[in-house]
């Protein structure tokens, strides 16, 4: 793993792709965002009088449309970075794989609650459907909904667990004796034990 | 010298490529058929970026990573490469003007007009709508320049 002071030994469609991955990673982020406001306008609009917006329903409506694209898209974007031309990311890369993490962590979380809340609810929504409407689902028809969400949050989790260890960034407690690699990551030592010895 | 796996890679680029592009434009022929006289491109570009969601923008993302991975390090004439960066080159243009064209209609409500409910909650949407169509449109942009440069540069290779 190399920092972003060598970028001139790396082939420049190494870079080029990093860009393309944060570019993706921006447009996900910004389509689940616009997934969650849509779902909270429509809840909003669809209440009745004097009852407030169930954020249950409104998550789960947001996860049902965005969770399997943003689940696509974080993987699309992993691969990019980590399956590129190059030997290891740039500095771009690295913070294309941070993005990739966090994101794939919020998706999942996402996915997965949605997943849940359609495993468990009795209400029929999303797929077209208002939400509100009154119904009583089968088993099946639960499942085949609520499984594949579970699903594309085990591919996000997955893809984050991926971009994250493809950082080599172990947190500092679980190795508390320290490795020679961890100064070639630039990553501080504050609060345990001596300080590193100067490198030449 | 072309390696199989690198002729196969650059075929399964050109497939997604393809359908990339296929996407939008059949979106966009059936919303122009349905759309009133006087409607204005609005539906147009609707069209273009509401069929199959963002799976086009996935398919040509995809499709420009195959075809970068597939021939690094490797020299020698790729016509099927070539055409597969085409392609990329025109879905990508294809996608970033339906969806840059959709965010300027949906700026101006236009077509479709999200507040024509009357909710208190339309900007919020509006904006989110907006930023997701210029996203989408930055990077769909930004893949067309790519595959525009990995021509030029296999080109002059070949030059050489």
């Amino acid at each position: 793993m190399t920092d972003g002071s060598d970028e001139g030994a790396i082939p420049p469609w190494q870079a080029r792709l990093e860009v393309v991955a944060l570019l993706l990673l921006v447009t996900v982020a910004v389509s689940v965002v616009a997934r969650l406001v849509g779902a909270y306008e429509q809840a909003k609009d669809a209440r009745q009088f004097g009852a407030s917006v169930d954020l249950v329903q409104v998550v789960r409506f947001a996860g049902e449309q965005a969770g399997f694209i943003a689940a696509g898209g974080i993987l699309v974007a992993f691969l990019l970075v980590a399956q590129g031309p190059g030997v290891a990311p740039t500095s771009r890369g690295r913070l294309a794989l941070r993005s990739t993490t966090v994101l794939g962590l919020l998706v999942a979380g996402i996915a997965a609650f949605a997943g849940i809340a359609t495993l468990v609810t009795s209400e029929v929504g999303g797929q077209g459907l208002p939400m509100g409407i009154a119904g009583e689902p089968s088993l099946v028809d639960r499942l085949s909904s609520g499984v594949p969400l579970l699903l594309a949050a085990a591919i996000a989790v997955y893809v984050a667990w991926c971009a994250f260890s493809t950082l080599g960034e172990e947190p500092r407690l679980l190795f508390p004796e320290g490795d020679g690699d961890r100064d070639d990551l630039g990553e501080d030592s504050e609060g345990h034990g001596d300080p590193p010895p100067p490198v030449p | 010298m072309v390696g199989r796996a690198m002729r196969q890679r650059q075929v399964l680029a050109l497939l997604l490529a393809l359908t990339a592009l296929a996407l939008p434009v059949s979106g966009a022929v059936i919303f122009g058929g349905v759309a009133a006289p006087g409607s204005g491109s609005g539906f147009v570009f609707l069209g273009a970026v509401s069929v199959q969601d963002f799976v086009p923008v996935l398919l040509l993302v995809g499709a420009l990573g195959i075809l970068v991975t597939s021939s690094a390090g490797a020299a020698g004439r790729t016509t099927v490469g070539q055409v597969a960066a085409g392609v990329t080159l025109l879905a990508g243009a294809v996608l970033a003007v339906a969806h840059l064209g959709t965010a300027y209609h949906l700026r101006a409500g236009g077509a479709f007009d999200l507040d024509a409910g009357g909710g208190s909650g339309w900007v919020a949407q509006r904006i989110v709508a907006v930023a997701t169509m210029l996203a989408a449109g930055v990077l769909c942009g930004a893949v067309a320049i790519q595959a525009a440069m990995w021509m030029g540069e296999r080109k002059r290779e070949v030059l050489r």
